[in-house]
């Protein structure tokens, strides 16, 4: 069995999905993802077509794991799954693979992503006012001063991602919301 | 005939209904709806299972009593449902009629 291990991060689903089927053409396809980590197989140039979703609940829930059973009837594969993410693929021999296939469900699942990552800004934004000053004076007490600004360097890229996911998502939810007004 | 009447339905959601007059399980939808729009219109998953559970709370399908063990759960149409459909039938052929008598220029 070889695979292939690429480490990187992305916050921006659709890239992501983008970069999946991209490796798929180039006949690596995606077996299994921990945060920060996926595992490539070798396969047929395109053979597998992958869509990534935000389910409504954490994966593992009863309701989650409904769903995903029932797209896997629908001759789809599960092919991993992370918090509220899982990743489904599906033989490009079937034709082409689209969870969604009206307005009305593409604008729930933008609306779904877009609250999560929001709600995130929200928060971490609130803790950074917040807690983060004191959790930074500990950490200097303990380790000394120069760990002060790098902490609070990453934590505000953190949020800065956070916030641009939230604003290009905001932005796809209101160019559909105005397709809608007309097609469906 | 349903108290409210609904406004005019989705295609997808039409051609659920209109597939679920016999049981279906959700694959076997998929396939009828592709079958009567001859490819045209094919249905994702995630939208399907979205419409089954607003469909099921609307008491226009129903799921099917199978087998103990059957996994794929069917749906089948409801007679609210059955109503449901023929009220969109009589909308469509208004706008079918209509749009006949209208746009009856030639085509390029």
């Amino acid at each position: 069995m070889s695979t292939e291990t690429v480490r990187k991060l992305y916050w921006d689903f659709e890239k992501e999905e983008r970069w999946l089927n991209e490796m798929a053409e180039r006949g690596l396809s995606l077996v299994s993802y921990r945060w920060g980590t996926y595992e490539f197989e070798k396969s047929e140039p395109g053979e597998w077509v992958y869509r990534i979703q935000f389910l409504d609940e954490d994966a593992r829930t009863q309701k989650s794991r409904e769903y995903i059973d029932f797209v896997t009837e629908t001759g789809a594969e599960r092919v991993t799954t992370y918090r509220q993410w899982v990743y489904f693929r599906r033989l490009a021999t079937q034709g082409p693979f689209d969870l969604f296939s009206d307005l009305d469900s593409r604008l729930g699942h933008y609306k779904r992503v877009s609250t999560f990552y929001g709600a995130m800004t929200a928060i971490l934004s609130m803790l950074m006012v917040t807690v983060l000053a004191r959790i930074v004076g500990i950490i200097e007490e303990a380790f000394g001063e120069l760990w002060g600004l790098p902490i609070f360097i990453v934590y505000l890229v953190l949020v800065l991602v956070f916030f641009t996911q939230t604003l290009r998502l905001t932005r796809r939810v209101k160019a559909l919301e105005a397709r809608r007004k007309i097609e469906e | 005939m349903p108290t409210a009447t609904p406004g005019p339905l989705t295609e997808t959601v039409f051609y659920i209904l209109l597939a679920l007059s016999t049981p279906l399980h959700g694959y076997g939808v998929m396939q009828r709806v592709s079958e009567l729009s001859e490819g045209r219109v094919s249905i994702g998953p995630g939208t399907l299972y979205g419409a089954f559970t607003s469909l099921t709370e609307k008491d226009w399908i129903v799921p099917v009593v199978g087998a103990a063990n059957d996994r794929k759960k069917e749906y089948v149409l409801t007679d609210l449902g059955r109503d449901v459909v023929h009220a969109e039938l009589v909308r469509l052929e208004e706008l079918l009629r209509n749009g006949r008598t209208i746009a009856n220029w030639s085509t390029r």
